[in-house]
């Protein structure tokens, strides 16, 4: 336990959370690519997010943005409408929220 | 006549269970909602509705009629069928030949969602789907009608914050015709291995076996449901599983191709699998059967892997035996008789010609993370941290499967190495 967790024990205090400038800085993040949100996933969501994601919008993208998801390259730029989709996808499956605001 | 499951069915030869000729294999609430959901967001490539459906309607209507060739099942015997096997309760309100109303205060996979996820919204679909498929073919056995003639629509579910389930069924004037090529019956089986106590191990690999087979493990008598290992059990059908699996197997390769699709189709499957093997068998391994009956045998941690691949072979699932275990490192099983190879290789048209025991893959894996990569052995707690500490973690072990009976090999085979 650090000093300052000990100090903050002794009066029955908590911690505040541990970095809070991440999350400020996960809510200003851009997924700008493929890649950005495949990092994304892969580090907030369980294993085989992206595969259920992909299977959930593959025909989506394919129909309206003429790629395919599950191949698309990592340096494939991400528009705004699609991310807006894969947020409520990921929202259904994950009960989580894609940090896309920009 | 009352359906008892457990009455002399095992088949020690196979590793089976078989009633009316189906397959019935134990499969966890987790596994059970996985596989669904996944089968659920391939919707785009395959009614996913239909196929999780009609493929329940069809493996219980066939076991019906192989059960009773000469004395039809009466409307109980029908009902106790849906509690023996652990899939919940059914209460008819009112049944005619045209349709009817049925309720429900515990279903397995209704009580499971919630268990699980959040609540659904009414725009999302109910999650009972094999609970529609059941009530579709007691309707038909019962009023003796073809398959798919009762359309079955769920109007309340647990999943969407509702205290029951209701079903509400109704006569087509033409009976649907079928999504997808279902199959039932026992398979097509081959060799039978030489399977006994080993020299390599202090585990009873007979004692286990008969331990568990004998184990009396249904339904309970208030609400139908198997609560054990710290999950909900169901003794479900092997063939269901293969059913919606291959159906939306062979939709993901219709659409995406042959590559692609089975790609996707495998890594997710496989996950199912990965699911599976940590919350059944980390149950298992934490349970206090296993205390009991299994932790007194084992010596070395090598033990806990034979100990619980004992546990596998009581559970209907086919022969599963070790070839190699190099402790922390490797491990190489032979399954003879997987319901999954009995099931692909009694369909004529096969989606693809590639090894298709998913659910074995991701749960011999799964086994090896437990054992050597987060540790089952130090009591953990089975929760998402630990998941993801068992397969998100650097070095964790994937499985492999390079040989299946599907192409032709005497047996499959699956290989787990670290990545």
């Amino acid at each position: 336990m650090s000093w300052m967790n000990k100090t903050l024990s002794i009066f029955g205090w908590k911690k505040r959370k541990e970095t809070p400038h991440k999350e400020a800085l996960a809510s200003q993040q851009t997924f700008k690519t493929v890649g950005d949100l495949k990092q994304w996933v892969k580090n907030e969501l369980p294993p085989l997010a992206w595969q259920r994601i992909c299977l959930r919008l593959t025909k989506f993208v394919i129909e309206h943005y003429n790629f395919s998801l599950n191949s698309a390259p990592d340096g494939t730029k991400l528009p705004n409408s699609l991310l807006q989709k894969i947020n409520e996808v990921v929202k259904e499956i994950f009960n989580k929220q894609l940090p896309y605001g920009n | 006549m009352e359906i008892k499951v457990l009455d002399s069915t095992y088949d020690n030869q196979t590793h089976a269970y078989r009633v009316g000729d189906e397959p019935m294999v134990f499969h966890c609430h987790h596994y059970n909602l996985f596989l669904q959901n996944t089968i659920e967001d391939a919707s785009d490539f395959v009614d996913s509705s239909k196929v999780l459906t009609q493929a329940a309607e069809h493996v219980v209507y066939h076991q019906w009629k192989n059960l009773t060739a000469s004395t039809p099942l009466s409307l109980d015997d029908l009902l106790a069928t849906f509690s023996t096997f652990g899939f919940g309760k059914l209460n008819i309100q009112t049944l005619d030949v045209k349709g009817g109303i049925i309720t429900s205060n515990y279903d397995h996979y209704g009580l499971g969602y919630i268990s699980k996820y959040e609540p659904r919204n009414e725009n999302q679909p109910s999650v009972c789907y094999f609970t529609r498929g059941f009530i579709a073919a007691l309707f038909a056995y019962y009023f003796q009608k073809p398959l798919h003639s009762y359309q079955v629509t769920q109007l309340e579910c647990f999943s969407k914050g509702s205290n029951r389930n209701v079903f509400e069924v109704r006569l087509l004037e033409i009976p649907q015709k079928p999504i997808a090529d279902f199959y039932h019956g026992k398979g097509v089986l081959g060799k039978i291995p030489e399977f006994g106590n080993r020299n390599d191990t202090a585990i009873d690999y007979l004692g286990i076996r008969e331990a568990l087979t004998s184990m009396k493990l249904e339904g309970s008598t208030e609400t139908g449901l198997i609560d054990a290992f710290g999950v909900l059990l169901t003794r479900h059908y092997a063939n269901y599983y293969c059913n919606i699996t291959f159906a939306t197997l062979k939709g993901l390769i219709d659409t995406l191709g042959e590559e692609q699709g089975y790609a996707l189709s495998k890594d997710l499957f496989i996950e199912a699998g990965h699911v599976c093997g940590f919350n059944t068998f980390g149950g298992i391994m934490l349970s206090m059967e296993w205390n009991a009956l299994i932790k007194p045998m084992i010596q070395t941690r090598e033990d806990w892997m034979h100990g619980i691949i004992g546990c596998i072979n009581a559970l209907g699932w086919g022969t599963y035996i070790i070839e190699e275990l190099v402790p922390n490192q490797f491990l190489k099983v032979r399954l003879y008789n997987d319901y999954e190879s009995n099931h692909y290789l009694m369909m004529p048209n096969k989606p693809v010609k590639k090894p298709i025991s998913f659910l074995a893959t991701g749960v011999m894996a799964a086994l090896m993370n437990l054992l050597y990569h987060s540790d089952i052995t130090q009591n953990p707690t089975l929760d998402e941290a630990f998941y993801n500490k068992t397969f998100k973690t650097p070095g964790k072990f994937i499985g492999k499967q390079t040989q299946c009976r599907s192409l032709g090999d005497e047996y499959g085979l699956i290989e787990v190495t670290r990545e």
